[in-house]
């Protein structure tokens, strides 16, 4: 672990040694492996909001005879901007929905729909399975998958869900609680 | 007084103008809202969680803020 190299890979989802920082984060504590869901995985609402502008270009068709062509710059100019808030907060979930391995612990930060904050925190030493899912043909093609990270008694379990390279990541977690 | 009276008061007769003006006021202030909040809450996340895009991601959530600014004043004084 101590001669791994900075390495971003597939637009940040998959970085080793990345140089970020975390709120809880201890002085001598080193962030080993950064990891976001697969960029495969953020398909649908690209899809979503390529129909909806494309929606709105339809409608464009439509209004002129319904109203005045001030409103419909105004509706257009809206609607636009909705669009682009929709694109922006996915990338901003997707970009905060991070789990952390450091040489010390585990950390899943979770922000669903960006009004929604949650830090899950496991200690290496109290980490007894880690497992690697991957299931369907898109996920195997691209290699994307699950890691599940049990811990032990009442701590909270971890779930990295649609990472890439999970076993990559599941070996590098057991290499780390095996050095514990 | 009926909407028909009520409109009339606000848009000189125009019904129409008075729908759209109407919804363009109440959307462009609650988009606004919605804004401030996703400045507020890429504050929090940068502060949870801070890599080196942390100023563009402030820098756009700012650009956001602004754009809500200039869509109620489009609201207000275009429509």
């Amino acid at each position: 672990m101590d001669n791994l190299k900075t390495n971003h890979q597939l637009i940040h989802s998959f970085c080793l040694m990345p140089g970020l920082h975390f709120e809880e984060q201890e002085p001598d504590e080193k962030v080993i492996l950064a990891v976001r869901a697969h960029p495969v995985s953020q398909i649908p609402w690209l899809i979503n909001s390529l129909i909806m502008i494309f929606t709105l270009v339809i409608i464009n068709f439509f209004l002129p005879g319904i109203l005045k062509t001030r409103y419909i710059f105004f509706i257009d100019f809206f609607l636009f901007s909705v669009i682009l808030s929709y694109f922006w907060s996915n990338i901003v979930s997707w970009h905060f929905n991070v789990g952390i391995i450091t040489n010390h612990r585990i950390v899943d930060i979770d922000y669903s729909s960006v009004l929604y904050k949650e830090v899950s925190t496991a200690m290496l030493g109290k980490i007894e399975d880690v497992t690697a899912k991957t299931g369907g043909f898109f996920a195997s093609f691209v290699d994307y998958g699950t890691v599940h990270i049990q811990t032990a008694g009442t701590e909270i379990n971890l779930d990295f869900i649609n990472i890439p390279k999970p076993t990559e990541t599941a070996k590098i977690i057991n290499s780390l609680v095996n050095k514990k | 007084m009926g909407i028909d009276e009520l409109a009339k008061t606000f848009t000189g007769g125009d019904i129409v103008y008075f729908f759209v003006k109407a919804f363009s006021l109440v959307f462009s202030i609650m988009y606004f809202f919605y804004a401030l909040v996703m400045v507020r809450q890429i504050q929090v996340m940068n502060k949870a969680l801070s890599t080196e895009r942390k100023n563009l991601f402030s820098l756009i959530s700012i650009i956001q803020l602004l754009l809500a600014v200039f869509i109620i004043l489009l609201a207000v004084f275009f429509v």
